[in-house]
């Protein structure tokens, strides 16, 4: 069997380029609607539960995060859905308690960062959205990359070059919708690509389910060890305790404060609604994980029954593990089938692309330049900086992207670069909300802390038999508990000078 | 502890529980969206 056989035809790439300019049309159609910055970045807050459930999902259910979860299930199997429960159990912590989202859109801010000024101060807003701004598009330096690889597998098209051409033009694309309709664009097109997703995922998932077979997909494979395709804690299994533990405050913390969701809550019309949407996006959450690592563990049975495919993934010279599951797909799902699901994914990537871009453009605008600037920003200029902001990052992208490989597997990279932001930002938000003796110095400490996680991506990290404190996991468990040392030390010992003169008075 | 029923379960509750979130969002989220339609031609606030 050929490796990149494929069932994508002509009619399949008649679906995929009617479906992405669709996108484009829907950015032109709402332009007259956006009149302020807010219509432009939260929608004007006008967002109701079901639809903030739709546009929630359409943008962490990303082409990157198929492609990575589905790596995880073909690399480690069945034991690789610990990472969608306890992501799952985080949000629906967070939507039950309503804890640090609730207060924030109480707040009625646009960005994580104007909370720092907020409660630290104008400083703290500046160093908060330059490790933000840097963390948020590093994270998103791979996801082209992923993308081409993802058409590489369904298409069969083997030839890098053109399929890298494909994805700037699909960039381009974003970037023309994301421009001009701001927020209310990016809204409308997730909740179609939620629907067109969602729908595909469910049918693509009943294909593998049938091609492989329901009592194999929980047998190990003959070519694995039983104990590490169930157990995630078991030695071998490449995951481990301090992997679980990394995992558990990372996608707590990322639940609650990853921008580009937590946009999302912002953008909700009350803070009830915020707070319901992150108790029903559970399930979403769930399934952004699962789904996908149902179909790479689908592909690594079928791969394991294959001997020339196996082979392929064997050795030296082996492809990619994240060609897996795309490789797969391509076999067994039907032609136009085939179309419409890598129409949807060419949704998922440009729904996570317009929302990430919107983001990190909206952060420069609002917590770096903005802040620098003495006189004030008319809503006029901001716009115009956002826009242009979106089009360099677009540029960035496609250098880092298309030309970059990263030392580190792609969800290792993910979550490293997350941690960047992340590490100071929990621990900076849960301290400004809820510890009235947190200082502008233990913000900034646990902001700079941050920074450690770019080692988990050093060159040190791969490899056969590194020492632990050398792991990717390991730092990034290191640089949460470091942050958060960080600020209680530096707010206890160099307290805010306002405290202290209330308390001598 | 037995792995195999645990992730049984979880895949069972996920395809199940996401089809029918996927069924009330396409019906809740059309109305939604004339919702948000309507609320920004209404006149601008002052944020």
């Amino acid at each position: 069997m050929d490796v990149f056989a494929t069932n994508f035809r002509t009619v399949d790439w008649i679906i995929v380029c009617v479906y992405i300019c669709i996108p484009v049309v829907i950015g032109i159609i709402v332009k007259k609607y956006i009149r302020q910055l807010s219509d432009f970045i939260v929608a004007g807050r006008s967002l109701k539960l079901f639809i903030a459930i739709a546009t929630l999902t359409g943008t962490e259910l990303g082409l990157v995060t198929v492609m990575y979860n589905a790596e995880l299930g073909f690399k480690h199997g069945l034991s690789a859905f610990h990472v969608g429960i306890i992501e799952t159990l985080c949000i629906l912590a967070i939507g039950l308690t309503g804890f640090i989202v609730y207060k924030l859109r109480e707040l009625r801010i646009m960005t994580i960062p104007e909370f720092y000024e907020m409660r630290f101060g104008r400083n703290v807003r500046i160093v908060g959205g330059i490790i933000l701004a840097l963390g948020g598009i590093l994270n998103m330096g791979l996801f082209l990359q992923a993308g081409a690889r993802f058409m590489m597998g369904v298409t069969g098209y083997s030839n890098p070059a053109g399929l890298k051409l494909f994805m700037s033009v699909m960039l381009i694309m974003v970037l023309i919708y994301t421009v001009m309709g701001g927020m209310v664009s990016v809204v409308l097109n997730d909740f179609m690509q939620f629907v067109v997703l969602s729908i595909g995922m469910l049918i693509g998932s009943a294909f593998a389910i049938s091609k492989i077979g329901w009592g194999n997909l929980f047998a190990a494979p003959s070519t694995v060890d039983s104990a590490t395709w169930f157990n995630p804690v078991s030695e071998g299994s490449g995951f481990g305790t301090i992997y679980v533990i990394f995992m558990v405050v990372l996608t707590f913390s990322a639940g609650a404060l990853w921008q580009s969701g937590t946009l999302r809550a912002l953008s909700a019309k009350t803070p009830k609604i915020a707070k319901q949407l992150y108790a029903w996006s559970s399930v979403s959450y769930l399934a952004r994980r699962v789904i996908p690592m149902l179909w790479g563990i689908c592909a690594f049975v079928f791969v394991s029954q294959t001997p020339k495919l196996l082979s392929a993934f064997q050795g030296p010279d082996s492809l990619n593990s994240q060609f897996g599951m795309p490789i797969f797909m391509a076999k067994i799902l039907p032609s136009g089938f085939l179309g419409l699901i890598a129409a949807g994914m060419f949704a998922a990537f440009m729904s996570t692309h317009d929302s990430y871009l919107l983001s990190w453009s909206s952060v420069i605008t609002q917590d770096i330049v903005a802040p620098l600037k003495r006189e004030r920003l008319s809503d006029k200029s901001r716009l115009l900086i956002t826009r242009i902001c979106i089009v360099c990052i677009g540029l960035f992208l496609l250098i880092w992207g298309l030309w970059f490989e990263a030392p580190v597997s792609l969800w290792n990279y993910m979550a490293v670069t997350g941690t960047i932001y992340l590490a100071g930002a929990f621990t900076v938000v849960t301290a400004g909300l809820y510890w009235k003796k947190a200082s502008k110095t233990g913000a900034k400490i646990a902001l700079y802390a941050g920074l450690l996680a770019i080692l988990g991506i050093g060159p040190w990290t791969t490899g056969e038999n590194i020492p632990f404190y050398l792991t990717d996991k390991f730092i990034g468990v290191m640089t949460f508990l470091i942050a958060f040392l960080g600020m209680i030390i530096g707010s206890l010992l160099f307290p805010d000078e306002s405290k202290t003169e209330e308390g001598k008075k | 502890m037995n792995w195999g029923l645990l992730w049984k379960g979880v895949l069972v509750f996920t395809l199940f529980g996401y089809a029918l979130l996927v069924i009330v969002v396409i019906f809740g989220g059309a109305k939604n969206i004339v919702d948000m339609l309507r609320d920004l031609t209404k006149p601008a606030d002052q944020d």
